[in-house]
């Protein structure tokens, strides 16, 4: 009869431990009264993004002595609950206000929808109001204005990634004698002399689904002229799935699937980057993102970035789209919002900004950051203003509205990610999903 | 009912011995049919641990240029690679105070309440037994039950997500209802005539008679904690607080792009706890699975 | 009745010693489940300070309104197909294997344990073995695919991923269920199987007479256990293939809606919908297969 003895000494010891390390645990968040100050940062895993935070909290440890930075993360879609939660529980004094595209209120042709998380945000007064920061005064005014809510100043930008474009390898082009193609019929062009070759012409991480969108926006991009005049044409039954251009834009995804490496549906995103970098394939249609992951991957790697183009005129094709990336806010619950500001403060440092914006490879929200290669080189593709926005950043979707129809444009739907290939049919499928949705509005 | 009681028993046994009789009519071929079929299940379960194994053996950059080849040497510097950048030292502390409190305590609760429940020594005993099958499928209450635990003090502690984890015992009452069907009833009259208190005699009786199931209890609620991911990310925002398994996922997100055999090697460490605790306790674990079952 | 109950602390005892778990459990797990359903009718957020409103039913037309109807309805069919096709295949071989590992062969016990390894491993760990076994590009899957001169994308492929995800989902839960089916055979008199030798029964005719009815009670608890664990699951598929038209389940959406968006009011009222579905078929499955047992 030894065992009850056991289990009742277990039983014993597990409330005594329990009972302890709860209060242990109590102590330790609490964390004011240990001597020394905590500034909580909590922001979506990104490994190049995560590293450059790193360095500046670092430093900022070393300036402030007795103040310790809390960084963490979460990845994926925990990122969007564990923020709500964190912020339920004034737990976090440094966090994502808006997390990409900025400030966008709903346009006047848009019915029963919501407005985003940022914005509700901003309507509560959840964010603390940085206008008479002088730091903010670091950032270039175009981007700053793009954050704005009631003309006053709520977020600190991290800087720009561009979408529309394509990777090059430029060794493997140069061995083949093509240049960066200007137009559809140059693109085809290039494709078919590297299969030619036997040279694989695209890659893409298909099993994610997500990155088989990139060369739609780029399309979209180039067939047609305002993105913006296409979003409210959608809405107020001006344009339609069923246009030509937008066929187009179906029917040159497909082309570009056609042509990207075999079973490309089954790659991990993940990998993609390193497999550009080994010369797997020769152009790789991603975000500017990616350029860390594959300066890493291949150090003397010489790659470059060109505007997908996806219109028969090089005019139409000139420029690259992208979007405005996270910004940093203070919440109004944090109890270290002086803490935060200084933070806040050094990352603005001209320096200290170049140094992240960099390592993370977005395009900069300062003006005279001196940039990588390959960027500087992209710079010819930016309209004077700096920025153009790309599709997923200037359509408003519709929860009424079918799944075709949800981002639209279903590239996700397009064999081999899905099992459609009549392009035409499928539009005619996009647009009844489209229709649908207006019809069902409230 | 105790016949099949020891037969639950021994069916933990490695060499379990059925009836000689019967292994003596087997005949030849099917018993060589047996065994391939045997051997090639195994082989089903084996290859992709093994390949896992193998890949958490191969030199940095290796795996990529040939995932399904043998590994040349043993790189087991990926295994400490992986722990210090995992930082799974700092965490494999936590990860086993919460599974083993956790389970310990869920696993006298399910008894505490099993027992009455399963001898109907209880009012709504019915109604209980529904309540502990239901259990098994509510409705996901995350934006409620965050709520509830800041509402209580109990965000970011320990002891918050331990109530937690423990609150969700899941099978472990239902298991010990079934395996309690098959203890005499007689037992209980006996001996609260000889003047055993309900206490003593739940102490010195059930829990020694029920301790098969009560390792299949003990380890189900190990898993489930030591697995988690969803809880511990939301409660447990500090750092410090935070388990083993939520290390493992942040790691994914930092090693994911390409560096196979450092996440092939964390995941082992973090799997290597676990598998020990299962090998030593899997006499017990697989026959007590085997006895709840019974209704 | 209760024989403790002639004194006082054996009156109480019993709801002294159910007390503490259940509260635990009422506290932590029923009560927000039951708010879940009053949420369900609002458009709350998540987000602090945020208002939210009574919508009424809104949120379930949402789930059947025109646009969405046909999506979700496909989503509610694939849950049910991933579950039925799961249940079956997985009790039906959980039980063939309980019967070849139930001893007589050397080693059975170990084998046994190796079959149960991808429980302990747990759904993350199972994912990542998986992708790299199904990795197009050099895994051992294309490999073992290449050598009979075919090729796939595996769980990039829209047509073959579900099926994929079946497997994986089978094979990682077949160790619980092959050993409550083993324990069940090992509560079989074996006369039972000498009186049946003796009437010239074939392996079959065992099977079908003396097993099943025999391991009835353990088919009745493994089907409850299997149906109402495969119509939640969720993770593996999240693992695998991510939120996809081709594989979604109504648990995923319920997990994908729950954390990826603001939008708690909408998730509580898919989370309810899974939530009746489950306990429909739980619960008839569970009648009809009680009925069965003493029929058998």
């Amino acid at each position: 009869m030894r065992s009850p003895r056991v289990v009742a000494v277990w039983g014993a010891i597990a409330a005594a431990t329990a009972l302890t390390a709860g209060a242990c645990g109590a102590d330790e968040s609490s964390g004011g009264d240990s001597g020394e100050t905590v500034l909580r940062i909590f922001v979506h895993a990104n490994p190049p993004t995560d590293s450059a935070f790193e360095k500046i909290n670092a430093l900022f440890e070393e300036q402030n002595p007795g103040v310790r930075v809390e960084f963490t993360t979460a990845a994926g879609v925990d990122f969007f609950t564990v923020r709500n939660t964190r912020l339920m529980a004034e737990d976090v004094d440094i966090t994502e206000g808006s997390t990409s595209g900025g400030t966008r209120l709903l346009p006047d042709w848009v019915e029963g929808q919501q407005e985003s998380d940022w914005v509700k945000g901003l309507q509560a007064g959840n964010w603390v109001d940085l206008s008479d920061e002088e730091f903010l005064g670091n950032f270039s005014p175009e981007i700053m204005e793009a954050y704005e809510y009631e003309d006053k100043s709520y977020a600190v930008p991290t800087g720009t990634s561009l979408v529309t474009g394509v990777f090059y390898n430029k060794a493997v082009f140069a061995e083949h004698g093509l240049e960066v193609p200007r137009t559809w019929a140059d693109f085809l062009t290039v494709i078919e002399v590297l299969e030619g070759a036997g040279v694989p012409a695209l890659i893409m991480g298909g099993k994610d689904a997500w990155p088989a969108g990139i060369p739609m926006y780029g399309l979209v991009q180039s067939q047609f002229d305002d993105t913006e005049e296409l979003d409210r044409g959608l809405w107020e039954g001006d344009a339609a799935l069923t246009d030509a251009e937008a066929v187009t834009v179906m029917e040159r995804l497909q082309t570009i699937f056609d042509h990207t490496l075999e079973h490309w549906e089954g790659i991990d995103y993940a990998t993609v980057p390193a497999r550009f970098a080994a010369g797997e394939a020769a152009m790789l249609p991603d975000g500017s993102w990616s350029i860390p992951a594959i300066q890493e991957a291949a150090p003397d790697l010489e790659f470059g970035y060109f505007p997908l183009p996806g219109g028969d005129d090089a005019e139409d094709n000139q420029y690259i789209a992208g979007k405005l990336e996270f910004s940093l806010s203070i919440p109004s619950s944090s109890e270290q919002q002086d803490l935060a500001r200084e933070w806040l403060a050094l990352y603005s440092d001209p320096e200290v900004y170049e140094d992240f914006v960099v390592e993370a490879g977005f395009g900069p929200a300062q003006p005279d950051v001196e940039l990588g290669p390959v960027l500087q080189e992209v710079q010819q593709y930016l309209p004077d203003g700096g920025f153009t926005p790309s599709w997923d950043q200037v359509f408003h979707g519709n929860q009424y509205a079918g799944p075709l129809a949800v981002s639209p444009f279903a590239f996700d739907n397009v064999a081999p990610i899905g099992t459609e290939s009549d392009m035409p049919a499928l539009a005619e499928k996009m647009q009844a999903d489209w229709q649908v949705g207006l019809d069902s509005l409230p | 009912m105790t016949v099949l009681h020891d037969q639950a028993r021994t069916a933990g046994r490695l060499t379990p011995g059925p009836p000689g009789e019967r292994r003596r009519r087997q005949r030849t071929p099917w018993r060589l049919v047996n065994y391939l079929l045997a051997f090639a299940v195994v082989a089903l379960y084996l290859l992709p641990l093994l390949f896992l194994l193998n890949t958490a053996l191969k030199r940095p950059g290796e795996f990529s240029a040939d995932p399904v080849g043998l590994t040349d040497g043993l790189a087991l510097g990926n295994f400490v690679d992986a722990w210090t950048q995992g930082n799974f030292g700092a965490l494999v502390a936590n990860s086993v105070l919460y599974a083993v409190v956790c389970a310990a305590v869920g696993t006298v609760l399910s008894v505490l309440i099993a027992f009455p429940v399963a001898r109907n020594y209880v009012r709504w005993s019915r109604p209980l037994r529904v309540l502990f099958v239901l259990s098994l499928f509510l409705p996901n209450a995350i934006v409620a039950q965050f709520q509830l635990v800041l509402k209580l003090g109990l965000y970011d502690t320990r002891l918050g997500y331990m109530l937690l984890m423990t609150a969700g015992l899941g099978v472990g009452p239902l298991l010990v209802m079934g395996y309690l069907r098959s203890l005499p009833r007689e037992l209980d009259e006996a001996a609260a005539m000889d003047g055993c208190g309900y206490f003593r005699f739940v102490w010195t009786f059930v829990f020694p008679l029920c301790k098969p199931v009560l390792g299949a209890v003990f380890i189900l609620q190990v898993i489930g904690v030591w697995n988690d991911i969803i809880g511990a990310t939301i409660y447990l925002a500090s750092p410090e607080l935070r388990t083993i398994s939520l290390g493992l996922f942040t790691f994914y997100g930092e090693y994911g792009n390409n560096q196979w055999e450092l996440l092939a090697a964390a995941t082992l460490i973090v799997a290597a706890p676990l598998i020990l605790l299962y090998v030593f306790t899997q006499r017990l674990f697989i026959s007590g699975a085997i006895a709840g079952s019974l209704k | 009745m209760n024989p403790f109950a002639t004194s006082r602390v054996g009156r109480v005892g019993p709801w002294l010693g159910i007390a503490p778990g259940l509260l635990l459990f009422l506290t932590f797990a029923l009560i927000p489940a039951v708010a879940v359903v009053g949420m369900s009718f609002t458009d709350i957020s998540g987000m602090p300070n945020v208002p939210w409103t009574w919508v009424g039913l809104d949120n379930y037309r949402r789930f059947f309104s025109a646009g969405s109807v046909a999506a979700n309805l496909d989503v509610v069919n694939r849950t049910l197909i991933f579950a039925l096709s799961v249940t079956i295949i997985l009790n039906v071989l959980a039980l063939l294997l309980a019967v070849l590992l139930s001893g007589r062969l050397r080693g059975a016990a170990l084998y046994r344990s190796i079959v149960f390894m991808p429980v302990v491993l747990g759904v993350t760990i199972v994912g990542l073995i998986w992708s790299l076994v199904f990795n197009p590009t050099g895994g051992p899957a294309a490999s073992l695919w290449s050598s009979f001169g075919s090729s796939s994308s595996f769980l990039g492929d829209p047509k073959l991923a579900f099926t994929l995800i079946i497997f994986v989902q089978i094979w990682a839960a077949i160790g619980t269920t092959m050993m409550i089916y083993h324990a069940g055979l090992m509560a079989i008199p074996s006369d039972l199987y000498e009186a049946a030798r003796v009437d010239g029964a074939n392996a079959w005719h065992k099977l079908r007479h003396v097993t099943i009815p025999m391991v009835a009670p353990a088919i009745t608890a493994n089907m409850v256990i299997s149906i109402v664990g495969s119509l939640q699951t969720y993770q593996i598929i999240y693992v695998l293939t991510g939120d996809r038209p081709t594989t979604s389940v109504l648990a995923l959406k319920v997990f994908s809606i729950g954390f990826g968006t603001s939008e708690q009011g909408y998730a509580a009222a898919v989370s309810m919908i899974q939530f009746v579905l489950v306990a429909v078929i739980a619960l008839v499955l569970l009648s009809y297969l009680r009925r069965r047992e003493t029929q058998l």
